[in-house]
């Protein structure tokens, strides 16, 4: 078979995969949501603290929509022993976002001019790691279904 | 992506493009339902079913029927020779990339 073909029909597979893959994770607008809610709620509960709890309903919602999404989805393979996921860019992103929550924590904003500009710091770096998260994640997913037999 | 490995095996069932793009969607996932694996590959539920036969027949792909909400729907999923044959294929087909 001439190279050119099999190019072409390994570029297929690659497309095929990633399509799969996009279509059986979680839609991207959940993702953006998840990550903007979680920055509010973040932000005010550390700063007015009994008040603030309310929010956390904020969450509800989100879980319908998650339950919803998953409908007719493809179930995707585990990766839990997935050693590209665990010691690759998956993990490492996975350490920076505990670290930035832990970093974001030394910030006690109290006026609403700092307590606006915590909620897009965290969420503009909240949402640049969980983004990068979820590539790596669907990069070992297409590495995991086309690599291994079991 | 695909790795070039010692069970790299070409494999003629799997080689006809329809057929290779199935198993390569069906390959990240546990399995998928029939409606939604006709989306993303484009094609009418004849065609599918077609090749998804002669994949079933092979042994390649298992095809389970189950109802949800008094709906009946079809679940597919590579079995574990199908997953090999493709992965073998995928494998084959990179060798040829690198001209060996």
């Amino acid at each position: 078979m001439e190279q050119d073909r099999a190019v072409k029909l390994l570029q297929s597979v690659e497309q095929d995969s990633q399509q799969m893959v996009r279509a059986s994770g979680n839609p991207r607008g959940l993702l953006t949501t998840v990550v903007a809610v979680s920055a509010v709620i973040f932000t005010l509960f550390q700063a007015f603290p009994p008040q603030a709890y309310w929010l956390a309903m904020l969450y509800l919602p989100l879980i319908l929509w998650y339950v919803l999404a998953q409908r007719r989805r493809a179930k995707p393979r585990s990766l839990l022993n997935s050693p590209s996921l665990l010691t690759g860019a998956y993990a490492g992103y996975f350490f920076l976002c505990i670290l930035l929550i832990n970093c974001l924590r030394f910030w006690e904003a109290t006026h609403l001019s700092e307590v606006l500009a915590k909620i897009l710091v965290t969420f503009v770096s909240g949402m640049f790691l969980v983004t990068k998260m979820q590539s790596a994640y669907n990069k070992a997913r297409i590495e995991d279904g086309n690599d291994q037999v079991h | 992506m695909t790795k070039s490995t010692s069970s790299a095996r070409f494999d003629e069932l799997i080689h006809a493009p329809l057929r290779l793009r199935i198993c390569a969607s069906l390959a990240p996932v546990d399995w998928a339902v029939f409606t939604h694996l006709k989306q993303i590959l484009g094609v009418t539920d004849s065609v599918l079913s077609k090749h998804l036969k002669q994949l079933s027949d092979a042994g390649y792909v298992q095809v389970e029927r189950f109802t949800k909400l008094g709906r009946s729907h079809m679940r597919v999923s590579l079995t574990t020779s199908g997953r090999r044959a493709y992965v073998g294929h995928a494998a084959a087909l990179q060798e040829i990339t690198v001209g060996k």
